[in-house]
């Protein structure tokens, strides 16, 4: 700002820029699209590696603890907050008797893993944990009964619809393995910009049932869907989600069952963690946005140049009318500033188009609400880009100056 | 004759590794505590972490720390509030008992602010944690900035 204000003090460069662009505007059209591909590009990479990591975690708000029997937190955290399939080994009748009966506890849910319908995965879970998830129900209402379920708000299916899940998930999926039982559509959630959004969410006692497992309830039960389940008709579950009335209470929950027969971890901390392994990419992104953009711009410059040489014949009988050398140099920079601050805007107009076209194709292929915005990164990478270029724009004004007036005269 | 000489010269190697342990760990009641470590910062907030061990059948209360090192020593737990982590403060956390408490990053840990003096790596400070209403002062590490774990990280005491 204040090279600009020194560059330009005095200087009424205003009508000649404007009648320099209007003879020029074809090519300074084209150095000012570069320049805006190269800003954009920068930009759109920046913002949108920002929204898939805060739609990530954003997916993992909901999950406060998650207890699963020893092995991978990542293994783990992906089959519950993102239903990738995992085999993973299963918290038993026992443990799951200490979770439910835990004082801090004030939400168990277990979650039954493993089947799918139309590629849509089939959980198998409590109404709590529903409610817990995505709060009142869009339509319809939670299910009731073992033939009844949920729909994510994805799931294209309408209330009434009836649905024979296939054990497995993908290609292994075996359609016919739960042939004769069939829940009905009776509610769907609102949309949480999760993977549960293409889930169809079945009481857990539906699954356990139809893998002629026990169903968590003691033989000849005849009571509601839904905990507390037995310890000893309990088949085990992949994980359970846990919530306490207080973050220190579910800190608490997290020690308590850290040992050897269960692990306890937060999805929110798993991911900060592989996040901040990724921090230093991220440096490395920004860099390289940076250095493309610079380039982008030297190449303009050069061309700028070339330009210069070009219209040395104005600029020279300029100079022979008795305008300042100052003058001719003030004008020449202001011309590579107004190219380099045009690109700039136009590459924040480009990168947000880009940002948002790309979060749309991401949040269809994994579900995950990715919603980029341009915030202060993008802006003080577009101000440090400005800032950098307009020094280097000093060099080709510089370089007008050193022309021979007589020479360009003639031509 | 040789085998007191051979037990003292034993034991003499042994000092230097008991003296380090001591160094790194203090005990209250049932509760040892291991390995407090921070990052080095010359900003004015520091995260000390710790590893806490209970050995009593009833579960003890870490309420906080008290510490010379900045005007304010707050018990905090991260957790993602929309997407962004942040450190919440806590009143206090339980220890279970036969259980382990660990202060780590993205979890709980003791948020200093105010810092009276940069942190600086290899150095050692003092907290004095509150673990059931009693002090339990003990050595922090300083650690590297932007260390992620204490330098015994993976040893086993």
């Amino acid at each position: 700002m204040s090279l600009g204000v020194l560059i330009l003090r005095g200087m009424a460069v205003g009508p000649l820029l404007r009648g320099l662009l209007r003879r020029q505007w074809q090519i300074s059209a084209v150095f000012a699209a570069l320049i805006a591909v190269s800003v954009g590009l920068g930009v759109g990479l920046i913002a949108q590696e920002r929204g898939l990591r805060q739609g990530s975690a954003r997916a993992a708000d909901r999950f406060d603890l998650v207890i699963a029997a020893p092995g991978s937190e990542i293994t783990a955290m992906l089959a519950t907050v993102y239903l990738q399939p995992a085999d993973v080994a299963l918290v038993d009748g026992e443990t799951w008797g200490r979770i439910q009966g835990h004082p801090k506890v004030t939400l168990a849910a277990p979650l039954a893993l493993g089947d799918s319908f139309d590629g849509a995965p089939v959980v198998g879970t409590t109404a709590a944990f529903l409610g817990h998830l995505a709060g009142p129900l869009a339509e319809g209402r939670a299910f009731a009964a073992r033939d009844e379920a949920v729909a994510g708000a994805r799931v294209p299916l309408a209330l009434g619809a009836s649905v024979t899940p296939a054990h497995g998930v993908g290609h292994g999926a075996e359609d016919g393995a739960h042939k004769g039982t069939a829940q009905r559509i009776v509610g769907r959630m609102p949309m949480t910009g999760t993977p549960w959004d293409r889930a169809i969410i079945v009481p857990v006692e539906t699954v356990w049932e139809v893998h002629g497992l026990p169903d968590g309830h003691p033989p000849g039960w005849t009571g509601p869907l839904g905990p507390p389940f037995d310890s000893a008709s309990f088949p085990g579950t992949p994980a359970a989600l846990v919530r306490s009335d207080s973050l220190a209470g579910t800190y608490g929950l997290q020690a308590e069952f850290s040992d050897a027969r269960t692990m306890a971890f937060f999805p929110g901390t798993v991911l900060a963690r592989l996040h901040a392994l990724m921090g230093d990419l991220r440096q490395v992104m920004s860099i390289l946005a940076v250095l493309t953009q610079v380039l982008v711009t030297a190449g303009v410059l050069a061309g700028l140049m070339l330009l210069t040489r070009l219209i040395g014949r104005r600029l020279a009988l300029l100079r022979a009318l008795g305008a300042p050398r100052r003058f001719v140099f003030a004008l020449t920079w202001s011309y590579a500033l107004t190219l380099i601050l045009a690109g700039a805007a136009l590459g924040l107009v480009l990168g947000l188009g880009a940002t948002a076209a790309i979060s749309a194709a991401i949040t269809a292929r994994t579900d995950i609400l990715v919603t980029s915005r341009l915030g202060w990164p993008e802006l003080h990478l577009v101000a440090g880009f400005v800032s950098l270029t307009a020094l280097l724009a000093l060099i080709p004004a510089a370089l007008t100056l050193r022309r021979n007036v007589l020479t360009d005269l003639r031509g | 004759m040789t085998r007191p000489l051979l037990a003292l010269a034993l034991a003499s190697l042994a000092l230097p590794a008991l003296a380090e342990e001591d160094h790194h760990a203090a005990r209250v009641g049932a509760v040892e505590a291991l390995h407090a470590w921070a990052a080095a910062t010359t900003g004015p907030e520091a995260l000390v972490f710790v590893e806490f061990a209970n050995a009593g059948d009833t579960p003890a209360r870490l309420t906080g720390a008290e510490t010379d090192l900045a005007d304010t020593a707050t018990l905090v737990g991260f957790a993602m509030v929309d997407g962004a982590g942040r450190y919440l403060p806590l009143e206090a956390v339980e220890i279970p008992a036969k259980g382990r408490l660990t202060l780590a990053p993205e979890a709980v840990a003791l948020q200093l602010t105010g810092l009276r003096a940069p942190l600086v790596a290899g150095a050692e400070v003092e907290v004095s944690w509150r673990i059931d209403g009693q002090a339990l002062p003990m050595h922090v590490q300083i650690e590297p900035e932007g260390a992620t774990q204490h330098g015994h990280a993976g040893h086993s005491h």
